[in-house]
């Protein structure tokens, strides 16, 4: 019953969020829809994606979108119908091939099972993180080159876009007092992403949060400009710096001798969710 | 009595699913958004209670901590606009 209620809210909020008028609005729908499909996964016992859309579908995400929709207000955003309808072709195609795939793979055909029988080798406890930092390890590095190489992209508009200050002192001497505990929360949520549900990524996004929230006030972090670049790019130098070395040594590209497992991971981790937090903070505050 | 109270506060989530679509101005829309949040909020405590899953409580804690900080975005938004 509650399953059901979940999945209509859901799907009636992604199809307001798509056909608001205002863009404001939108926004407001895409938070719920976020939200609701993040209730769903729970239901759905994944609990690693209902956090990351929980934290990073519904509220960063949003808090983006309410930034941005100030910016495009009056230009005509409507698609063409030839361009819905082949969309809407597209993902009805991917849709009947994913269900024809869910009910014929076999048992023993499925990865579940291989990752947990190589759980011990990975020097992790969480099969997500496994998957994420060791097996497929390469994947990780490919995307945190592409939220890297977005960021750039974003600082490169710099001079075009119109950045409004607005000095608050409530809210700065709240995001004050906010900041430490969202920071500590953090960072325990990327330390448990080694054995339970929780991640870098998740983590990440939690402190971008905390500096959004510092960044509305109009203040900004008491750093200069090139150590916040530095520490936006250390999850790509450290990723990259273990994988060489390791390949220098002879374990091959990204692949950790067993005993080291541990300690590299949890590095990567952490520097993953320092950079996390400031390339969606420099993201959100539009400029370094 | 289980079902009952998920199925309360699922009732609470569609209600209030009604102010957001209805809302006659933008701003009820966010704010039975952020109703929204701690009925949806209140319903993973509950989940955690009956399930035993101790993930659960650190999801709440981090939307908890985070709808704050949605909900100033929106009104730092809507403020420019007035100015």
């Amino acid at each position: 019953m509650l399953d059901i209620i979940i999945g209509l809210l859901m799907l009636l909020s992604a199809f307001a969020s798509l056909h608001s008028k205002d863009l404001l609005k939108s926004g407001v729908f895409f938070v719920v829809f976020g939200f609701m499909s993040g209730l769903l996964w729970i239901r759905l016992s994944a609990p690693d994606i209902a956090m990351v859309e929980i934290i990073l579908g519904s509220a960063i995400t949003s808090i983006l979108i309410f930034k941005l929709s100030r910016g495009v207000r009056d230009i005509a955003i409507k698609p063409k119908l030839w361009r819905r309808l082949w969309a809407g072709a597209g993902s009805l195609v991917l849709f009947v091939f994913l269900t024809f795939y869910l009910f014929t793979v076999r048992e023993e055909e499925r990865v579940g099972g291989l990752v947990f029988e190589k759980l011990s080798l990975s020097g992790v406890e969480s099969p997500v993180t496994a998957v994420l930092l060791n097996f497929r390890g390469y994947d990780t590095l490919l995307e945190v080159g592409v939220i890297t190489l977005a960021v750039i992209g974003i600082l490169a508009l710099e001079p075009k876009r119109k950045i409004y200050e607005w000095n608050d002192i409530v809210v700065w001497r709240f995001s004050k007092i906010f900041l430490p505990i969202i920071a500590l929360f953090s960072l325990y949520i990327t330390y448990l992403g080694a054995f339970s549900v929780g991640g870098a990524f998740q983590g990440g996004s939690l402190l971008a949060g905390g500096l959004a929230f510092l960044s509305l006030s109009g203040q900004k972090l008491p750093i200069r400009e090139n150590p916040t670049l530095f520490l936006a790019m250390l999850s790509l130098a450290v990723f990259v710096a273990f994988a060489f070395a390791y390949a220098l040594v002879g374990h091959g590209f990204l692949t950790y001798p067993l005993e080291l497992s541990t300690l590299s991971i949890m590095l990567i981790e952490i520097s993953i969710c320092i950079s996390t937090g400031m390339l969606l903070y420099i993201a959100i505050r539009g400029r370094l | 009595m289980k079902e009952f109270i998920l199925f309360l506060l699922g009732l609470n989530l569609a209600l209030g699913f009604v102010r957001i679509f209805r809302g006659p101005s933008v701003v009820d829309s966010m704010l039975a958004s952020l109703l929204l949040g701690t009925g949806g909020t209140s319903l993973i405590l509950a989940l955690y209670k009956f399930t035993g899953q101790a993930f659960l409580l650190n999801l709440a804690l981090g939307f908890a901590l985070l709808a704050g900080v949605v909900g100033v975005a929106f009104a730092i938004i809507m403020l420019r606009d007035a100015d």
